[in-house]
């Protein structure tokens, strides 16, 4: 091995070594004298490639408006014969219990979300509002679309990875403290279920284009939040 | 046959891996893009095809590099799609994204200027090597060249960086492939 090829080897693999290579460095100072220069390079380039990250994003308070439910938009049925809406519905069933079944139900799902939870411990102690960028970030990852007047003070907004999905992670304050919505679009809940686990209570329904969970610690009441969140997500809304 | 119970669990394992992994993902997609919303993009699309594709990894341990791969992947993929602008680089490291300015220091903010002021084809086999650990052999095939153009690419992607740590470049000297 001569100096180019030793040099060559070293510039590309700095911490790779041969018997080759260390006979060459051997008997050549210069080219000991750059695998040197080149490690001490090495240790700037690993340490400039740990880029410092974005921290999660934050929106600004938003205006609470006074809350109605919005009821979920209702499919006419074009059925006419009883026996083929029967036949159908059952075919629906079966359907979505092969497509939804097992780990889709509420249960699991409310599993899921209390899981989710230790996911993202730190996201209840933010208290300020976050900027409105941040938001619309998350919502766009998400493919979420929501009226945040309607939500109330968000203070964490997080597009989280969550079955599969991109989904928004928001927490809002409200006057009993915080509460964690999560957007779950895709998601099917068959009505609204009520939860109570691992320290969580919460609730799940159904939503525009999927499902919401809303939770808090202990008993906290989720139904105004909830309420809220339903009528942000409307599609009139929007 | 298969346990419903046991596929959550992994599908919740790897759910939370992927969040785990994301900053390492985001880094590199940072590093390959030069923009972070880009590389926001590149990541959140190559962890959906990930999740759509977790039946094919069969390896555990190997969940890292094939994320990586992914990242690079998607990110030629967009390139192709939208024959992305060149970053004026000046401009991106001196913006107000703090997480391209911010350093510890005045050498390591030149570094990653250098770094980020490299030819693609230097500075994408550089961080392959340096931040998703893959061999040069790893590097050639993803890249589809030979190994001796991905050493000769990393030598001169290192060499060009010599100039932050005010040591002459040794490319005149070594111009021939290994």
């Amino acid at each position: 091995m001569n100096c180019e090829e030793a040099r060559l080897r070293i510039g590309a693999e700095p911490n790779a070594t041969s018997a080759e290579l260390e006979q060459h460095l051997t008997g050549c100072e210069d080219c000991r004298g750059y695998r040197v220069e080149t490690l001490r390079i090495e240790t700037g380039i690993q340490h400039a490639m740990q880029l410092p990250l974005p921290a999660a994003r934050r929106v600004p308070a938003s205006v609470p408006v006074a809350a109605t439910v919005v009821p979920l938009p209702r499919r006419a049925s074009a059925w006419r014969n009883r026996g083929w809406a029967l036949a159908a519905s059952v075919l629906i069933a079966i359907t979505l219990g092969v497509l939804f079944g097992g780990g889709r139900d509420s249960t699991a799902l409310a599993s899921a979300v209390v899981a989710h939870m230790a996911d993202e411990t730190t996201s209840w102690n933010e208290s300020r509002p976050i900027p409105q960028s941040a938001l619309d970030l998350v919502l766009k990852r998400a493919g979420v679309r929501l009226d945040r007047a309607a939500l109330g003070d968000v203070v964490y907004a997080h597009a989280c990875f969550f079955r599969g999905r991109y989904v928004p992670h928001l927490v809002v304050r409200t006057a009993r403290g915080p509460v964690t919505v999560l957007v779950l679009p895709g998601e099917v809940v068959s009505g609204r279920a009520s939860f109570d686990e691992g320290g969580y209570s919460g609730v799940l329904a159904r939503a525009p284009g999927g499902a919401v969970a809303v939770l808090g610690r202990g008993e906290m009441d989720v139904e105004d939040p909830l309420r809220r969140v339903l009528v942000a997500l409307a599609p009139a809304a929007n | 046959m298969n346990d419903p119970d046991s596929a959550k669990r992994t599908d919740r394992e790897l759910e939370q891996t992927l969040q785990s992994l994301r900053p390492d993902l985001l880094r590199f997609a940072l590093w390959l893009a030069r923009d972070v919303a880009t590389a926001e993009d590149v990541v959140q699309e190559a962890m959906l095809r990930a999740w759509k594709s977790r039946a094919e990894l069969v390896d555990a341990a190997a969940l890292k590099p094939w994320l990586l791969t992914i990242v690079r992947r998607e990110h030629a993929r967009l390139y192709e799609r939208k024959r992305l602008e060149l970053t004026d680089v000046d401009a991106l490291v001196a913006s107000d994204d703090p997480q391209l300015a911010a350093s510890d220091d005045e050498q390591t903010r030149e570094l990653r200027l250098a770094i980020f002021r490299l030819p693609e084809e230097y500075r994408e086999p550089l961080v392959m090597q340096v931040l998703g650990g893959f061999s040069t052999q790893e590097i050639a095939a993803e890249l589809g060249l030979t190994q001796g153009a991905v050493l000769t690419r990393l030598f001169r992607a290192r060499d060009r960086l010599r100039e932050v740590y005010g040591l002459p470049p040794r490319a005149e000297e070594s111009n021939r492939e290994l």
